[in-house]
């Protein structure tokens, strides 16, 4: 047999409060939700792509075996004057100054160098570390992704607009929750002040 | 801030703000607020797809003789909806004369 507590005084109050929690989190996950929608999507859409940037081609995946040991490793200046020699080549003017380079990215096991360059396609020239030879040029396209992704694209402290974004879905995540536990959490109350027999209820309004 | 960021960031907030705020109560208002609702938020939506397309494609820094580019990832959140809002507000114009 089923033992059923009496109803306590405090049993109306804890309901309202309930309510008037669920009220706050309906609203918080509609608006929030709405407002901050596009946002979201062009997070994901650039996450998602971001993912999976080898796959579509985003940065260049170059394969290669060091032609010599590394201690015969060209110097780094000469490195990115090939770099951005070879960078500004396909623009068809001078080589860019020294100040281009964004950074260089120096892969040992590989027997190569990465020189990025400041440009507006990230443009990643890949060079052997010992012969000077140019292996790729290609647009470092997943840079400018994660620009999008971050906000930065726009400037340094619009990476907050991503923070709030993350804190937006936080608390669509759990508001959602909120709205779906809260109805099971009264219809159980209900069921255990009116005793064995009865089904949970519709949400509170 | 450039005219074009503050444009994108009123489509990107102060449209769907002002969606909720005319969503609020919809079957309560007139076949024309109703029909600028929904015209409203078609647009918005396909701005969305739009934005976000312009937005990394192709995945490089757009610059300012980006003219399309910049009209589809900056000014269409806004664009967009505010055509939608004029074709719903003749269309429920219309609808209303003939009922």
């Amino acid at each position: 047999m089923r033992h059923n507590p009496p109803p306590t005084r405090s049993a109306p109050r804890a309901a309202a409060r309930r309510q008037r929690l669920t009220r706050i989190a309906f609203y918080l996950h509609l608006w929030l939700g709405v407002i901050f929608t596009a946002v979201l999507v062009v997070i994901a859409a650039t996450g998602i792509a971001l993912n999976h940037k080898r796959g579509l081609g985003l940065m260049p995946d170059v394969t290669h075996a060091p032609s010599a040991p590394f201690e015969h490793a060209l110097p780094l200046a000469q490195l990115a004057a090939i770099g951005l020699q070879a960078g500004s080549a396909p623009a068809g003017g001078e080589p860019m100054p020294l100040a281009h380079v964004n950074r260089m990215d120096v892969r040992p096991r590989d027997g190569y160098v990465k020189v990025r360059l400041r440009d507006a396609a990230v443009t990643e020239v890949t060079v052997d570390l010992t012969t000077g030879r140019v292996l790729h040029v290609g647009p470092r396209s997943d840079t400018f992704l994660e620009k999008v992704h971050s906000g930065e694209v726009f400037g340094d402290h619009w990476v907050l607009l991503s923070d709030a974004a993350a804190v937006v879905l936080l608390i669509t995540l759990v508001s959602g929750f909120w709205l779906w536990m809260a109805p099971r959490i009264s219809g159980r109350r209900r069921d255990d002040d009116a005793g064995p027999g009865t089904t949970p209820t519709s949400i509170p309004s | 801030m450039s005219a074009g960021v503050a444009v994108m960031l009123i489509g990107l907030f102060g449209v769907p703000a002002a969606l909720l705020w005319l969503g609020h109560r919809l079957r309560r208002r007139t076949a024309r607020q109703r029909a600028i609702f929904w015209w409203t938020l078609g647009g918005y939506i396909v701005a969305i797809l739009v934005a976000t397309i312009a937005a990394f494609w192709p995945p490089r820094h757009w610059s300012e003789a980006d003219l399309l580019r910049g009209l589809a990832g900056f000014a269409s959140l806004l664009l967009l909806p505010l055509l939608g809002a004029v074709i719903g507000a003749v269309l429920g114009a219309k609808d209303k004369h003939q009922t």
